[in-house]
């Protein structure tokens, strides 16, 4: 019973808390927002400028960065000196061999201008001449060839060979010239027969 | 319907012929790269082949006739010259040689039809008389009107060289393909020879060239196989 009666008592004490009251409650504070004055300062770019005395400073000059670049280490570099030697002396020898063929069809041609004058003192109505200045021919042609394989050879087997090089830049040259020197002799030719008319 | 040839004041054959045979060369150096082939070996071997075609050209057709002494290109000489070239530069760099074969094989119908262009504006090389579709009417030296030899020969050769890329690029053994070529092109200009008005017979001095120029071609790319041992890869 007892427990009974200090529950009622409490209840009885019991006072139920006041609810809040939203209007208070929820009441903005609204603040005046402070405008502030703006200060106008004076743009920077209507300061005087304040020039200062550059500062010369003697440049230093260094040694580059970059390097010479160095010559590739080829494998004919690493040969003893007697056998780069000896590799020279093979490819002046064929280079040699060459100059000699590469020339001597200039001889042939002369000797073919030697059976064309004989052709008109005595060869007339035979059939000899026209047999050696097609065998004379195909000698100078073979020779023309010749020393080009040769110098090709050199250029190949002895890529180091200065002379095989200069040969090979020669020859160049010479066919060319003769390519162009050909064209411009027949349109002159041509030039000089259309004259005739 | 004809075709009229006008007469040149200067004569544009050499230039015509020269400009052939430097693009066929382009082409086989093109060739020659697609097969990887290395540099130096193309330079070389264009450069050696070139004077052997150009000189072995100019060489079996010097003649000394009553007029003088007579020099032209020979479209035979040269195929002799190209194939004497590879040969000796097959033999001097042992790089892969077939398909350097293979590749100026492929280029030279292209430099024989491309040069028979000079001939057909020169007027040489022409057909036998002829009045027909498509004649050729020349003027001056070999002035007429002929059969339209010369285009045959520049459409068939034109021709025969898409076959010969076709050959060399599809078959994996490039000496087969050469070999398919050779047996294409040389009944393929005999029976043009019968076109020419130089045509006397059913076998005549023209005839005899072209199987002899052959022979020797054929003669040396089996002596070129035998001597670097190339096998049919």
């Amino acid at each position: 019973m007892d427990n009974n009666n200090n529950i009622f008592n409490d209840w009885q004490n019991y006072q139920p808390q006041q609810a809040p009251d939203p209007q208070q409650q929820y009441q903005p504070q609204y603040q005046q927002p402070q405008y502030q004055q703006p200060v106008y300062q004076q743009p920077p770019y209507q300061q005087q400028p304040q020039y200062q005395q550059p500062v010369y400073q003697q440049p230093v000059y260094q040694q580059p960065a970059y390097q010479q670049p160095q010559k590739p280490v080829r494998p004919i570099d690493l040969l003893p000196p007697e056998e780069r030697a000896a590799r020279k002396k093979k490819a002046n020898t064929l280079c040699i061999i060459s100059l000699i063929l590469h020339f001597s069809p200039f001889v042939i041609i002369g000797a073919l201008s030697g059976v064309l004058e004989s052709l008109e003192t005595g060869f007339t109505g035979t059939s000899t001449a026209p047999a050696i200045v097609q065998i004379l021919g195909y000698i100078g042609g073979g020779a023309y060839i010749a020393s080009w394989v040769f110098m090709i050879i050199a250029r190949a087997k002895y890529s180091e060979s200065v002379f095989a090089k200069v040969l090979m830049w020669v020859y160049l040259g010479i066919l060319s010239i003769s390519i162009i020197g050909t064209i411009v002799l027949i349109y002159m030719c041509a030039i000089l027969l259309n004259g005739c008319h | 319907m004809t075709i009229n040839i006008p007469e040149f004041e200067h004569s544009p054959y050499s230039l015509i012929v020269i400009a052939s045979v430097l693009t066929g060369f382009a082409a086989a150096v093109f060739l020659m790269r697609k097969f990887k082939v290395a540099k130096q070996t193309i330079l070389y071997t264009s450069l050696l082949t070139l004077i052997c075609t150009l000189v072995i050209s100019l060489m079996s057709s010097v003649e000394l006739t009553g007029n003088g002494l007579e020099l032209g290109f020979s479209g035979l000489g040269a195929v002799v010259g190209m194939a004497l070239g590879i040969f000796l530069s097959g033999l001097i760099f042992k790089d892969k040689p077939e398909y350097v074969l293979a590749s100026f094989a492929a280029a030279a119908p292209l430099m024989y039809g491309l040069s028979k262009t000079g001939c057909l504006l020169a007027g040489c090389c022409h057909g036998k008389p002829y009045s027909g579709p498509f004649a050729i009417v020349n003027h001056g030296i070999h002035s007429g009107s002929f059969f339209p030899a010369q285009l045959v020969d520049m459409t068939v050769f034109i021709m025969l060289h898409i076959i010969a890329l076709i050959l060399i690029l599809k078959m994996e053994n490039k000496l087969k393909a050469v070999y398919i070529l050779i047996a294409i092109a040389l009944p393929v200009r005999f029976a043009t020879e019968y076109l020419r008005y130089t045509n006397t017979g059913i076998l005549d001095k023209g005839q005899i060239k072209v199987l002899v120029a052959g022979a020797i071609s054929v003669g040396i790319v089996v002596l070129w196989k035998r001597l670097l041992k190339v096998n049919n890869r």
